[in-house]
């Protein structure tokens, strides 16, 4: 699966769109805008995403950030579909301030994922299985 | 000669501020952790009610199964460990205020 960055940042940011699905209650928002994120541990979903889904926490873990700050924040079990490629299950962490999903290693580990900046192109696979 | 007059002192009551229950089963993993590493070392414990009603060594099966048997309510499920992790999440994007180029 192909897709063009996103050219409204600067620079140019990589993007995919996902499918994300509440396990429990079936709730679904499809076609997300979700930055490819390969510093982050974790995959964030802003306020609003988690609101939409009507997420409840199953957890919580501590995070820091670039300035070294820890913060605790919830967790929500979910299924991230990138495209129509396969689902896969995930804790995904609430962050408040965040503009759009942000989309972690928990996530981009289980899939091949190229990075082409010259061509501003991201390609996506998988994801792998176990 | 005016004589300066202290007005009376309220005490103004605040209602006790009721954490989440997220928060809350959090808090009492954390209460419940001394014990549950002598018992659950390295295992998933879903905290529920302020009580650890199941554990596993597969959260997201321990987290499906939980909530198919108590609806799906804010509870904690985490690993007995005493060596917390903290996630990183180093994102940070450039600020430009309004009107900059």
């Amino acid at each position: 699966m192909r897709f063009r960055y996103v050219e409204q940042l600067d620079p140019p940011a990589p993007f995919v769109q996902v499918t994300l699905r509440c396990p429990t209650t079936g709730t679904r928002a499809v076609n997300l805008p979700a930055q490819v994120d390969s510093a982050a541990d974790r995959t964030v979903l802003p306020g609003s995403v988690v609101a939409a889904l009507g997420l409840v926490e199953d957890g919580r873990a501590h995070f820091q950030g670039f300035a070294g700050e820890v913060v605790e924040l919830p967790l929500f079990l979910i299924e991230v579909q990138v495209h129509d490629l396969p689902a896969v299950f995930t804790r995904a962490v609430l962050g408040p301030a965040e503009p759009h999903i942000l989309l972690g290693r928990d996530v981009l580990n289980r899939h091949r994922t190229v990075l082409d900046g010259p061509q501003l192109l991201v390609d996506i696979e998988g994801p792998t299985t176990g | 000669m005016n004589e300066a007059t202290i007005p009376p002192t309220l005490a103004i009551p605040l209602p006790p501020i009721e954490p989440p229950k997220g928060e809350r089963e959090y808090q009492a993993f954390l209460r419940l952790l001394p014990g549950l590493l002598a018992t659950h070392r390295g295992k998933y414990v879903a905290v529920h009610d302020g009580q650890v009603v199941d554990s596993d060594t597969d959260e997201v099966g321990l987290i499906l199964r939980v909530q198919a048997r108590i609806g799906y309510v804010p509870l904690y499920v985490g690993l007995v460990t005493d060596q917390p992790l903290v996630i990183r999440i180093p994102h940070y994007r450039e600020y430009r205020p309004q009107g900059s180029p």
